[in-house]
């Protein structure tokens, strides 16, 4: 079927393509370099501490551990151990724990949370990240939380 | 945007353009298992499929772009042999004396 | 598309240049082929600037950090094994292409009357890239290289007077240290890219100035010679030529990856077989030539001083062909084509013992 008028002329048709095929060129050495600019990082799934580190703490009393690469905090209370992502909601500052008040603070913008990580005053807009805590013998296995569904 | 057609120049462009990508971004998504020997000797454990995929794709491409390119030598030479709009002023010798 | 580049040529004058690069004329003869080496160096010192930055990303310029984290570079970071070898390939072939347009530029005898200029900004640049060879080789911290960089470092020193100065100024100090990786970094990060920008810039605009040069036979035979303009024609060629190497330096990369030797101990005896990278097995070879005493002087201080003489000659070497056309430019060609075949006799003696 003859057309009459061609849709491209033999110019833009080959301009066309040079430029596609130049876009492709650059996009296929682009894809290693982003991958290499862009190191994934997977947060740990479970955490297993020495239960002697973490024996004679103080009731309401906190401490440090490292959960990847942010700071976990174990915080003792009368049912047992709990454990948060020592990170505040709001951007990214390190909270701490503080046993006279019994609640958490974050020093950039005067963030408080409560003993079970929930956002009581200031600019947090969510609780603390909580971990699931399991005392297994000698260890501590710390894990991320996992939602269960009703089926 | 005078052209006719010009829905239709868009989509075959966007066409050339997005096949090749969308292959190769399927291709990637299998493991590239890369190891690494460290010590004295300086040899490395072959690499997977993947690699040998992307190392061909590169050079089809560069292929590809020969190819146009040297049909896009074949145009601009011939304008400048006939002395095209562009070309007008250019001598098209160099006296060397 | 016209519409945006009328207003980017409003507002930059970007068209000047373009239209410069429109007037100026490739002569086509039979030594033509020689004019690509020069851009394809430009290509490939390109290739090593981006993955340098990428590398720099997540190397740590440390004693106790350079080689872990080039083990991390090979194994830990998605790629970084490929980027790492990309650029020891790239900087192999940019080395040999320059060895390439050197002696090309010295047989076409490319540095007479008026690009003088150019030849010595060409000689500098050759020199700046063996240094950015010579100091990037410490930078992975291992075994072969820190032996290497002892040995390299330690040569200056046979040179009576200033010598000593040059080898305190490489190292930082008496001995390779962990300043000396400081140093070496610095060289090869900031110092050098900045001397290299600057000469490369001066180089090309010289280049630009007085347009291809066009070797005597050529010259000789016809007054009037046929060119095609730079912009489109010969670019287009060029991009070639460059789309070819981009292709060859990553199949190199994918097929021979880089590897890393044991890490370097400052404190531990030195392993058998230690060699210089290829580029300067050459100088390494002919050193060992000579004996332990010529005269009263040490064979090594004789053999610096020869080279270092060598090299004066070489850098003035516009200055020193005055006829170019005549006898003793033939010559000069001759005794090029003798370095050229000494040099790889050297190299493969060289690689083999």
């Amino acid at each position: 079927m003859k057309i009459k008028y061609s849709i491209l002329s033999r110019r833009k048709f080959l301009n066309s393509l040079l430029s596609g095929w130049i876009i492709t060129f650059f996009s296929t050495l682009l894809y290693p370099i982003i991958k290499f600019v862009f190191p994934p990082y997977q947060e740990p799934n479970e955490v297993i501490l020495p239960v002697a580190q973490f024996e004679d703490m103080a009731l309401f009393s906190a401490k440090n551990f490292s959960w990847g690469n942010k700071p976990g905090i174990l915080l003792k209370k009368e049912e047992g151990l709990l454990a948060f992502i020592a990170v505040c909601t709001h951007f990214d500052c390190n909270v701490t724990w503080l046993p006279k008040e019994k609640k958490f603070f974050c020093a950039c913008h005067n963030g408080w949370y409560d003993e079970n990580g929930i956002n009581i005053a200031g600019p947090p807009p969510a609780p603390l990240k909580k971990l699931v805590v399991e005392v297994k013998g000698e260890n501590i296995i710390i894990r991320k939380e996992v939602k269960l569904e009703k089926i | 945007m005078k052209s006719k057609f010009i829905l239709v120049k868009i989509i075959l462009i966007i066409l050339i353009i997005s096949l090749p990508v969308f292959t190769l971004d399927s291709i990637s998504q299998s493991k590239n298992t890369k190891n690494y020997e460290i010590k004295p000797s300086p040899k490395n454990i072959r690499e997977s499929t993947a690699l040998y995929v992307y190392l061909l794709w590169i050079w089809l491409v560069i292929f590809v772009l020969i190819y146009i390119f040297i049909l896009k030598i074949k145009e601009v030479d011939r304008m400048y042999k006939m002395k095209f709009e562009s070309y007008k002023n250019r001598d098209r010798l160099i006296n060397t004396k | 598309m016209r519409k945006f580049k009328d207003w980017f040529y409003e507002r930059t004058g970007f068209d000047d240049f373009i239209n410069f690069l429109k007037k100026k004329n490739v002569p086509r003869h039979m030594y033509t082929f020689w004019y690509y080496w020069g851009g394809a160096i430009l290509v490939l010192f390109f290739i090593q600037i981006i993955t340098g930055i990428m590398l720099l990303l997540y190397y740590k310029p440390t004693v106790e950090a350079a080689h872990k984290s080039v083990v991390k570079i090979m194994n830990e970071v998605p790629l970084g094994w490929i980027i790492r070898s990309i650029h020891r390939w790239s900087a192999y072939l940019m080395i040999a292409f320059v060895f390439v347009h050197l002696f090309s530029t010295l047989i076409l005898k490319a540095y007479r009357k008026p690009r003088e200029i150019t030849w010595i900004t060409g000689c500098l640049l050759f020199i700046i890239t063996l240094a950015f060879g010579f100091t990037g080789y410490l930078l992975p911290w291992d075994e072969v290289s820190l032996a290497a960089t002892k040995v390299g470092t330690d040569i200056p020193r046979t040179i009576p007077i200033i010598g000593i100065w040059i080898t305190k100024l490489l190292r930082g100090g008496e001995d390779v240290t962990e300043e000396t990786l400081t140093r070496f970094f610095a060289f090869h990060v900031c110092v050098l890219p900045l001397l290299i920008f600057a000469i490369i810039g001066i180089h090309l605009i010289l280049v630009q100035k007085h347009g291809m040069s066009i070797p005597i036979s050529i010259e000789k035979k016809k007054n009037t010679i046929p060119h095609i303009p730079f912009y489109p024609n010969f670019l287009y060629r060029e991009i070639i030529f460059w789309l070819l190497i981009v292709g060859i330096v990553i199949t190199l990369a994918f097929l021979f990856p880089a590897s890393l030797g044991k890490e370097a101990d400052l404190m531990a005896p030195t392993p058998k077989g230690v060699k210089p990278e290829w580029y300067f097995l050459f100088l390494f070879q002919t050193l060992k030539l000579f004996p332990s005493k010529i005269l009263s002087i040490p064979g090594d201080t004789f053999a610096v001083l020869l080279i270092l003489i060598a090299g004066i000659i070489f850098f003035f070497l516009p200055f020193l062909d005055k006829k170019p056309a005549g006898k003793s430019g033939k010559l000069i060609t001759y005794f090029v084509y003798l370095l050229i075949i000494y040099m790889i006799v050297m190299t493969i003696w060289g690689y083999v013992s």
